[in-house]
């Protein structure tokens, strides 16, 4: 069926990576000067009436190309769009190096735009082996796919990627269970990490695999320092990046991202918290090794240092979740993570990681009168976005519909929040991260297969 | 050990999409239904709407339905496909922002 597609000229890059990746290099689409989302309707109108006869040519039935805002305007928006094409420029592969010409591998991989910025790792058919001697799954399994985009990653490919990101072969069964807990997580698989919000995979860690391989639960887990942290989280951005070709400007359009995108894996600490781990809050055994993946947009600092009163530090929790600046939808969703001070705060006053869930949502709320003063008081009637009450796509949102009194709640049930314990237990310090749910359901947590024999090179 | 050995491709080769046609271009819309691809990003409704008027008052378009997508960031469902092939004789989709 004749079809003429209508995107924004920011867009336009991405669009032409969508239609090349399904079979359509040189699809044309009919573009607008970006941006339309926040245009009033007689706005949008001139901008149609601008469009129509680039749009009507694309169908085939234009009489006039020179017609105003045809062609020509057309040509002029391409040449923007395709400047996010300079610079890269692929040097022909020599398909060898020898291993002392360290400078030219890392000069071919950022060549061939295989890298996140930093140097990677050069990966040989040998050295591959490590890895995929590392686990028992065969190396044409499927670990993730993006049908949208019409490309899947093989535990092959995971493995070469992880290899890449400077992953030490023991690390890649953690790899693959945080692939499949990103698969059973959701968000990914339908490609939010391509969206312009700027989300990452974050990785949480439970169980004897955190000593095994040297995993950071303890002071500075969101920095730097640590293989196992830096590495694993790495291995999926490789992955993201080399296997599903979501790069920047192209089919990745976060419009500013997060340092996170680099990586974000750390280990709860276990041994300085006062309630169970994750895994074993939702029916594994303690002994058991997991990890848990979730889409992430925020990591923010929470420091209260001289608390003692756990409502006090509860309201902390609850005032950096309901900003208004993060609720772009009708609710939103969080994992706490404690440091071991504040978990020991509301453990001595009694309270389990559900009360304190309890207590967060039921503080995180914000009054009708702050939502109307950013623009969010309603929603959309398609998507339930956060909108002004005077928009078009405006409806009211579930607390104004069920004529619920008091404050709006911005989360809709203590379950959307999650409750670790890691860093350091020298201050008062924690963090709040901003996550693509869960609401309602449970987190994906995924047993971490390791072999019954590792293949330690000793060369 | 001085061994020469390749460097392994970490991008999976690809999925190997070949070339697909485009359908066959209309010569006119005179007299034809459109289908207007609403993907719910925020102001898609209201520029589709734009563009059925005009289609309607100088393109001599006949009709217009619009058909929304459940989530814009995955392709249309086949049952909504099979719905716009039935109603429609060209489709305008938006919007890419």
């Amino acid at each position: 069926m004749p079809t003429v597609s209508i995107c924004t000229d920011a867009f336009t890059a991405p669009a032409r990576a969508m239609a090349k990746a399904y079979g359509f290099p040189g699809f044309e689409f009919a573009t607008v000067p970006h941006p339309v989302a926040s245009l009033a309707v007689e706005q949008i109108q001139e901008r149609v009436r601008e469009l129509m006869p680039d749009l009507v040519r694309i169908l085939g039935a234009a009489p006039d190309p020179a017609a105003p805002g045809g062609a020509a305007r057309t040509e002029e928006r391409r040449e923007r769009g395709d400047r996010s094409d300079e610079g890269r420029q692929h040097p022909e592969s020599p398909g060898s190096a020898r291993a002392e010409a360290s400078a030219d591998i890392a000069e071919y991989y950022a060549g061939r735009g295989w890298t996140d910025g930093l140097p990677v790792v050069p990966v040989t058919e040998s050295y591959l082996g490590r890895f995929l001697a590392a686990t028992a799954r065969d190396p044409q399994d499927v670990v993730f796919a993006m049908p949208h985009l019409n490309r899947h990653c093989t535990v092959r490919v995971a493995a070469i990627n992880a290899a890449l990101a400077g992953c030490r072969p023991e690390y890649f069964p953690v790899v693959l269970a945080a692939w499949e807990s990103l698969a059973k997580e959701g968000y990914a698989t339908k490609g939010v990490w391509q969206s312009t919000t700027g989300s990452a995979p974050l990785l949480v860690v439970n169980g004897p695999i955190r000593d095994e391989i040297g995993l950071n639960c303890r002071g500075g887990i969101f920095g730097p320092g640590f293989r196992a942290n830096a590495t694993i989280g790495r291995a999926l951005r490789l992955t993201a990046i080399n296997c599903f070709d979501l790069h920047p400007h192209q089919l990745d359009q976060a419009t500013q991202a997060t340092p996170a995108k680099y990586t974000a894996c750390f280990g709860e600490n276990e041994e300085d918290s006062p309630w169970p781990g994750l895994h074993a809050d939702h029916g594994f055994a303690a002994s058991d090794s997991t990890v848990t993946a979730m889409s992430v947009r925020s990591v923010i600092h929470i420091e209260a240092r001289h608390t003692t009163v756990p409502e006090q530090l509860g309201l902390d929790l609850a005032g950096t979740l309901s900003r208004t600046g993060a609720l772009v939808h009708e609710t939103i969703s969080g994992c706490l993570v404690l440091g071991p001070e504040h978990a020991a705060v509301f453990a001595r006053a009694g309270w389990s990681k559900s009360d304190v869930r309890q207590y967060v949502y039921e503080h995180a709320v914000r009054t009708r009168e702050e939502l109307a003063a950013v623009g969010k008081d309603a929603i959309s009637r398609s998507t339930r976005w956060r909108l002004p009450a005077d928009h078009p796509d405006a409806m009211p949102d579930r607390h104004t519909e069920e004529r619920r009194e008091g404050p709006v709640r911005v989360l809709n049930s203590p379950d959307a929040l999650l409750v670790v314990v890691a860093g350091a237990g020298n201050a008062g310090v924690s963090a709040v991260v901003e996550t693509f749910g869960p609401r309602g359901g449970p987190p994906p947590i995924t047993r971490i297969d390791t072999p019954q024999r590792m293949a330690v090179d000793e060369h | 050990m001085g061994q020469r050995e390749t460097l392994l491709d970490p991008t999976g080769g690809g999925d190997g999409s070949t070339d697909t046609q485009l359908a066959p271009r209309l010569r006119s819309l005179s007299g034809l239904r459109v289908g207007l691809l609403d993907n719910t990003k925020p102001n898609a409704s209201v520029l589709l709407a734009a563009v059925a008027d005009e289609l309607r008052r100088d393109w001599g378009v006949r009709s217009s339905t619009v058909h929304t997508k459940s989530y814009f960031g995955t392709p249309v469902e086949q049952s909504q496909i099979q719905r716009i092939l039935a109603d429609c004789d060209f489709v305008v989709a938006g919007i890419g922002d």
